[in-house]
């Protein structure tokens, strides 16, 4: 029989409320953190030499892009654990995490697309790791249609899921096994040594607040996932 | 319960289950020979099947023969760069084949098969089966349209063991991407504009590969680009055709033993499904 949502019951109900997002205080830090990423990005942080003061962008568009593939790597992973256990929640893991992976890498993605305009000339230049993001957008594009034209929540669980661990297969590929044959445009990865280590610390923190900011929205969309498989009936 | 009447047309159920006995009765066939006489069962059956409608045959041919046209009449004379070419041939031959290769199984659930055959037939024989028959199908398709293509735009190949692997890699590596992603279709609905969709992104790599390699086999135009695609080392006229192309060919190879048993071991997953 589908579960009813209580609503006579005050404390489980606000239980169900803050299940699932983060405590105040730790969003509190987040923001406190992601403020100061964004000043010492702006104020602090020295240019990287050839870049300028373009360099700001490293701090976004970097952390951008390693948080939306870890998100899409995600994706797979939840959807192989659905596959294994055949509980939905995974499901509604693996959907909030493609759907905010698609969201940084298309954010990362306008970010350098602004940044190459000024540092290559042209808003897009067919680089190789440009392309491979492309391609990694439009495979998400097809997870969520594939997701889209499927009526029932099991079956599009199960197909999503075996779309998503193909993609996932095919992503090592584009992200990885390509780009080492890499010596496009793309400066050569810059964390790996030769850079200043006051600007890999910069890097680094960037990266953890916008992990931090990833983890946040994730716990929020599953919390709402969840409560519309409840409303269905499903859970 | 009454024994099955004697049919006076072949079925493919019938013949596999004559095959069957002789297996259990018989010690010298291993149990591979089974999976083979099975799948070979299930490509006999596609290939009648299809024959007798020609269904795909003629989506797949019609396409391939317009677009040839298409790209012959815009291209004579014109001086089209080497690598435009390569990209227009994989275009013909990737869009011909996204017409008619989901119809594997989109055809069983159009014609309500698929339960007859979920209960008959052994996964892996149907997996490799049909994609057998998806092979033979655009092995099929590229014997017409790469010659005649290189013969309507008097394509100056270089080398053709080189541009030789490559159709052959382009075929496994579309057979292996396909025939999952036509099954995964047939089950979301049997909707067949779903499959270019869910096809192409996951293809984008190994069309990056195959249009590379392509252009290496041919002769240099003079122009040196940055490479194709994922790949940016440029293609320079003093190397060989291999030398340039090595790389392209890895990167298809690589996309074909990546997706090959991926593919494999998540058709379960789908021919399970409800």
């Amino acid at each position: 029989m589908a579960t009813e949502i209580q609503t006579s019951d005050p404390a489980a109900s606000a239980a169900r409320t803050t299940r699932g997002t983060l405590p105040v205080p730790f969003q509190a830090l987040l923001f406190a953190w992601i403020s100061g990423v964004i000043y010492a990005a702006f104020f602090v942080a020295p240019p990287v030499k050839g870049l300028g003061p373009t360099t700001k962008v490293l701090y976004f568009h970097v952390p951008l892009f390693w948080v939306g593939a870890i998100a899409l790597i995600l994706t797979g992973i939840y959807s192989g654990i659905y596959l294994k256990t055949r509980r939905i929640e995974w499901d509604t893991k693996a959907a909030a995490a493609a759907e905010l992976g698609l969201l940084f890498c298309v954010l990362g993605t306008m970010m350098g697309s602004m940044w190459a305009r000024v540092q290559w000339g042209a808003w897009w230049n067919w680089d190789p790791k440009q392309t491979s993001i492309l391609m990694l957008i439009l495979l998400y594009g097809a997870y969520f249609v594939l997701r889209s034209s499927i009526e029932s929540r099991p079956s599009r669980a199960a197909l999503g899921a075996v779309y998503a661990i193909l993609a996932v297969v095919a992503v090592p590929l584009l992200m990885r096994i390509i780009p080492y044959y890499l010596k496009g445009l793309h400066p050569n990865p810059v964390v790996e040594g030769t850079i200043d280590p006051e600007i890999r610390r910069m890097l680094m923190a960037a990266w953890a607040g916008f992990l931090g900011l990833y983890v946040w929205m994730f716990r929020q969309r599953v919390a709402v996932g969840r409560f519309e498989d409840q409303k269905e009936g499903v859970e | 319960m009454k024994p099955p009447e004697p049919r006076t047309r072949f079925t493919w159920e019938t013949d596999v289950k004559r095959k069957t006995k002789d297996e259990v009765h018989s010690a010298s066939r291993t149990p591979h020979s089974a999976l083979f006489s099975k799948t070979w069962a299930v490509f006999r059956r596609e290939a009648r099947t299809e024959l007798r409608s020609r269904y795909a045959l003629n989506s797949i041919g019609m396409f391939a023969l317009i677009t040839l046209m298409v790209v012959g009449i815009s291209s004579t004379g014109a001086n089209v760069p080497h690598r435009t070419h390569a990209g227009l041939l994989w275009l013909i031959l990737l869009f011909s084949a996204m017409t008619g290769l989901a119809r594997v199984f989109v055809r069983e659930t159009e014609s309500r098969t698929q339960d007859a055959l979920r209960l008959t037939a052994d996964p892996t024989a149907l997996f490799f089966g049909k994609a057998l028959f998806n092979a033979a199908l655009l092995l099929g398709l590229q014997a017409i349209v790469a010659p005649l293509y290189i013969l309507m735009t008097s394509l100056p190949v270089r080398d053709f063991v080189l541009f030789l692997t490559i159709q052959i890699a382009g075929n496994l590596g579309l057979t292996v991407a396909s025939t999952i992603l036509a099954a995964l279709v047939a089950k979301a609905g049997g909707r067949n504009a779903l499959f270019p969709v869910l096809a192409l992104p996951i293809l984008l790599p190994l069309l990056m590969a195959l249009v590379g390699g392509t252009y290496a086999a041919l002769a240099p135009d003079g122009k040196i680009v940055a490479g194709v695609g994922l790949v940016p080392n440029p293609i320079e006229s003093r190397q060989t055709a291999w030398e340039a192309g090595a790389t392209y060919v890895r990167m298809a190879f690589a996309f074909i033993g990546m997706l090959g048993p991926a593919s494999y071991l998540l058709f379960d997953f789908i021919w399970s499904e409800d």
